[in-house]
């Protein structure tokens, strides 16, 4: 907390890129840990003894120990000035996955026991020990979908004693991205998208060859039920259609007629893995969004489709902010 | 949740068990077992995840401890059962670990033993030994914080801080202001008691031959002669017949005593005997300050004397001749019954002598010719002791010849003393001092000789030499106080000399760190030109400790920054500065990547500069992993080539890959 503060007030560190390298001026903070503060009072209750006994050797002894908390100090110090954070990693994977966020350190030729890492995502905070320099994985939330943002790291050492803790806090400009969680079910992209203002249109034949029936379950499009077999009071079916190899089809929001806005998004998530799954060259519709069909097993493609279902309805700001 | 026996446990238990060492002597056996079979369970419990005592289990053993304690002391809580609570509770603590702070806790109470050791000993030895288990218990501070560490790591790490704190330490001990008038070492445990304020002459040789340093003596100048050094401790008046007694009736000199000569200033480091007298050379010119000086030349401390002390103060070949006053009447007196031979014989020699000076030189003649033997194992005198001494067994020590050449004296009606102290002692060549042991210690007479005043007579000096049975003896006896060294023989004098460099190492123990006092520090500020006697002083002195703290602490921090960059060897200092040169240039290298795929990474990135990185990346290879790691021609190509290149900035930003650029 106090951190924070004394951070605001400097104001530094602020969207800094990597490779980042800290130093002096990074704003690199020393104090005494809570052991710190009780070594310290240790200290003055040897000091008052020898005082009021007179005696000399406890002066000294006394004075030892200040001076080797003291020096302890500088190796404190010493132990994050001159780190350097190369980079910091992220893979998107789907909500509820585990994901880690990869941090590369360098040491500057030397050691770095006992690095601490306390990652603020959106709020939250994360505390992480790295056992040396190297690699450290910090696990991140991803229980929602969407762009989560990095907000601060806070990086520390109370190397080697434990008595002093130096930190330095740095507002790194990092998102990292969540799918949506995918529901499995149908896939049933719409056949209903009119070639006329669309270039694939002309590889959708084929598309819509008509497969069977199926009992009706919430969310089937409207334009595939099976309104002759409803007619004649078999109850409500919906068509199906197989889809084939290398066939175009469009992921629509209406796809998925029934359900909350978030299972809509997994269910349209586990289209768009489908689709590229089966070699389909496939485009996503959703309300604002409109990704025109991809080439088939393009993996950019894929990232873009489901990236715009990770946003949907997140507000563009945090997703708009960093295009290349 | 079951409670467990903290894993890190096996770094905590070396700490405590460094700390109580000290203390095993004076703590009660039980507690030491305490101690140890809590440790030992901790310890072997540790990796095998023991389980703890329940929480009720430990409050009633802290209770059980805590009752030993007060049961053991009687009542009375005095400094060892502080140590036995603090012991106990270093035993206790450990079995309620339960987070970090509690191990952090359990460290600082071994640091906290330690320093109480500090209180119970002074020896060099002793603080030698507490000195390294600070680095001990520091090795465990850091295996606590970061167990990763390596046992070898951490204890360098520790010795490293320790070693760099020692001067920052004494810079702080120096200046700290001390409030006292003087500081003492520590109590002395061992009980060694100096001489007694009464003299027995019948009773068992109690001095023995202790080696033990009784006092040490360094002179401004100087030392006087053999033949002069008597130190003065005692002056016994009241003879009841077997015993003399200090009186404490004697008055104080209000003035300084003046001397015929100009006097002679010395420092004594007197060893703790329990006692309230303080030992000065003769003859002492004013008391040290702090202390009395008797009329009788004998220096009063209020307290006992239970911790080593150290003094300065002039002395005088001679005090000046001063008329006999009334008080002094009391060194007249003898019992009036008793020693009947004596009292003739005291007549013979008061009917003969034409003076003082003459009767004197007849009683050490006597002393001389007739067959007196000196002996510290004398045979019981008898009822009479002084007759028996004189005519009967004619075997004693300094005593029984101070006393029976005292009481001849008053018999013959001439004022007389007997003195108690040492005399005689070893300079040590390596310290420049004298050093005086217990077994040096003497007694002699005083006799007042009107125009003369008091004459000191040592009438043990009047033994014949051939009929003395010690070294001691022949000290006193005037032959010389140090023993040469052909007498010793080559180890002997090996020997000898490894004693006289030991004293002389704990006598600057003593001087310059245990008896560092407020005059002390006065006199050593001074010689730096700083004081504490008025604030602009005080800043001055405290700018000066700041500015000096400061500049260790730099050099330390520029050691340490010299001391990792040292270590790099040229070669991988030089690819290094080749990555910071490709950084700036635009291509960064991750950790990950070896030498050879970086440079495909980076001829990706810039096609421009790749005969450079192609050419030293290959040398780089060349020396790291091909075997020409010694070719200094080849380590000096590849320092110029890297030295030499200079890429330029990045030409097409667009085409490198960011390394933060994630998923957008």
């Amino acid at each position: 907390m106090i951190e924070e503060m004394v951070d605001k007030i400097a104001n530094k560190n602020r969207n800094i890129n990597f490779p980042y390298t800290v130093t002096r001026s990074s704003g690199l903070y020393i104090l005494p840990t809570r052991a710190g503060l009780l070594f310290i009072t240790v200290l003055i209750v040897m000091l008052a003894g020898s005082i009021n006994y007179g005696n000399n050797l406890g002066f000294l002894f006394t004075f030892l120990l200040a001076s080797m908390a003291f020096i302890s100090l500088l190796h404190t110090h010493r132990n994050l000035l001159g780190l350097t954070l190369r980079s910091a990693s992220f893979r998107s994977v789907f909500a509820g996955d585990r994901m880690d966020m990869q941090l590369f350190l360098q040491g500057e030729g030397r050691e770095r026991p006992g690095l601490c890492f306390d990652v603020n995502v959106d709020g939250e905070h994360l505390p992480v020990c790295a056992p040396a320099s190297g690699t450290v994985a910090v696990p991140v939330p991803t229980a929602d979908r969407g762009n989560h943002r990095v907000m601060s790291m806070t990086v520390s050492s109370s190397y080697p004693f434990g008595l002093f803790r130096t930190w330095t806090t740095l507002y790194p400009d990092l998102t990292y991205l969540v799918y949506p969680g995918s529901a499995g079910g149908e896939f049933t992209p719409s056949n209903d998208m009119d070639g006329a203002d669309n270039p694939g249109a002309k590889e959708q034949d084929g598309v819509d060859d008509f497969k069977g029936l199926r009992p009706y379950r919430p969310g089937d499009p409207m334009g595939r039920l099976s309104w002759k077999t409803f007619a004649q009071g078999k109850g409500l079916y919906t068509k199906e259609f197989s889809a084939h190899m290398g066939e175009a089809v469009m992921i629509t929001w209406d796809d998925i007629r029934s359900g909350q806005t978030e299972w809509k998004i997994s269910r349209l998530c586990d289209m768009v893995l489908k689709a590229h799954d089966m070699n389909l060259s496939y485009g996503l519709s959703i309300p604002g969004v409109l990704i025109e069909r991809g080439e088939p097993k393009d993996k950019a493609h894929r990232h873009r489709c489901l990236k715009a279902l990770a946003l949907y309805g997140k507000g563009s700001d945090v997703a708009g902010r960093k295009r290349p | 949740m079951k409670r467990r026996v903290d894993p890190l446990m096996p770094n905590l238990v070396p700490a405590l068990a460094l700390g109580i060492v000290p203390h095993v002597m004076d703590l009660s056996p039980w507690i030491t077992v305490c101690c140890f079979s809590c440790w030992a369970y901790l310890w072997f419990g540790a990796g095998r995840s023991w389980p703890l005592p329940p929480r009720w289990l430990t409050a009633v053993l802290a209770f059980a401890a805590f009752s030993g304690i007060v049961a053991g002391s009687r009542g009375t809580f005095n400094s060892d059962s502080g140590i036995g609570l603090l012991c106990l509770s270093a035993a206790l603590k450990p079995l309620e670990i339960k987070k970090h702070r509690d191990r952090m806790i359990t460290l600082f109470l071994s640091y906290f033993m330690v320093v109480a050791a500090l209180f119970f000993s002074s020896s060099l030895e002793m603080t030698v030994y507490l000195y390294f288990s600070v680095i001990g218990i520091t090795a465990c501070l850091v295996r606590v914080n970061h167990p990763g560490i390596f046992h070898s790591k951490a204890l360098k790490l520790a010795l490293t801080i320790t070693v760099q704190a020692l001067p920052l330490s004494l810079i702080l001990f120096f200046v700290f202001p001390r409030i006292q008038g003087s500081l003492w070492g520590v109590q002395a445990g061992s009980g060694i008691t100096g001489l007694s304020n009464t003299l027995s002459p019948g009773a068992i040789s109690r001095l023995g031959q202790s080696n033990e340093t009784a006092l040490r003596v360094t002179f401004e100048g100087q030392a006087p002669p053999i033949s002069d050094r008597y130190f003065r401790a005692y002056v016994f008046q009241n003879f009841d017949g077997k015993t003399w007694r200090v009186s404490w009736l004697i008055p104080q000199w209000t003035d300084q005593v003046s001397g015929d000569e100009p006097g002679v200033r010395c420092t004594v480091t007197l060893e703790p005997h329990q006692q309230n007298y303080l030992v000065v050379p003769d003859y002492p010119q004013e008391a040290p300050k702090g202390y009395t000086l008797a009329q009788d030349l004998t220096v009063q401390s209020l307290d006992q004397v239970t911790k080593t002390i150290q003094y300065s103060l002039t002395f005088f070949k001679a005090p000046k001749v001063s008329a006999f006053k009334d008080w002094e009447a009391m060194y007249t007196t003898l019992p009036s019954s008793g020693n009947p031979r004596t009292h003739a014989l005291a007549e013979e020699f008061r009917k003969n002598a034409g003076s003082v000076e003459d009767l004197i030189r007849r009683v050490l003649d006597f002393f001389h010719h007739e067959a007196f033997y000196y002996t510290l194992s004398p045979p019981e005198p008898g009822e009479n002791s002084v007759d028996g001494f004189l005519f009967d067994t004619r075997r004693g020590y300094c005593e029984h010849y101070a006393s029976a050449f005292v009481f001849i004296m008053r018999a013959s009606g001439v004022p007389a003393r007997v003195v108690g102290g040492y005399c005689g002692g070893e300079m040590n060549p390596y310290g420049g001092y004298l050093m005086i042991r217990q077994k040096d210690a003497h007694a002699w007479a005083e006799v007042f000789d009107e125009g003369k005043g008091w004459v000191r007579v040592d009438p043990t000096s009047a033994v014949a030499a051939e009929r003395v049975e010690t070294d001691a003896a022949r000290a006193a006896a005037g032959t010389g106080g140090v023993v040469r060294e052909n007498d010793r023989g080559f180890l002997g004098g090996m020997v000898m000399n490894v004693r006289y460099v030991w004293d002389a190492l704990n006598h600057q123990w003593y001087s310059t760190i245990i008896g560092y006092s407020q005059s002390g520090q006065r006199r050593f500020l001074e010689k730096l030109g700083l004081s504490l006697d008025s604030a602009a002083g005080m800043v001055k002195t405290l700018l000066m400790t700041l500015v000096s703290m400061a500049a260790l602490m730099a050099l330390y921090y520029l050691r340490l920054q010299w001391v990792t960059e040292g270590k790099l060897d040229p070669v991988r200092k030089g690819y290094l500065r080749f990555l910071k040169k490709m950084e700036k240039a635009g291509v960064v290298c991750p950790t990950h990547l070896g030498p050879l795929d970086f440079a495909e990474k980076a001829v990706s990135e810039r096609k421009d500069l790749e005969k450079d990185i192609r050419g030293i990346t290959a040398l780089y290879v060349l020396l790291r992993y091909a075997g020409q790691e010694g070719d200094d021609g080849l380590i000096h190509d590849f320092l110029v080539q890297v030295g030499h290149f200079r890429p330029s900035k990045k030409q097409e930003p667009d085409h490198g890959v960011k390394p933060v650029n994630l998923n957008s």
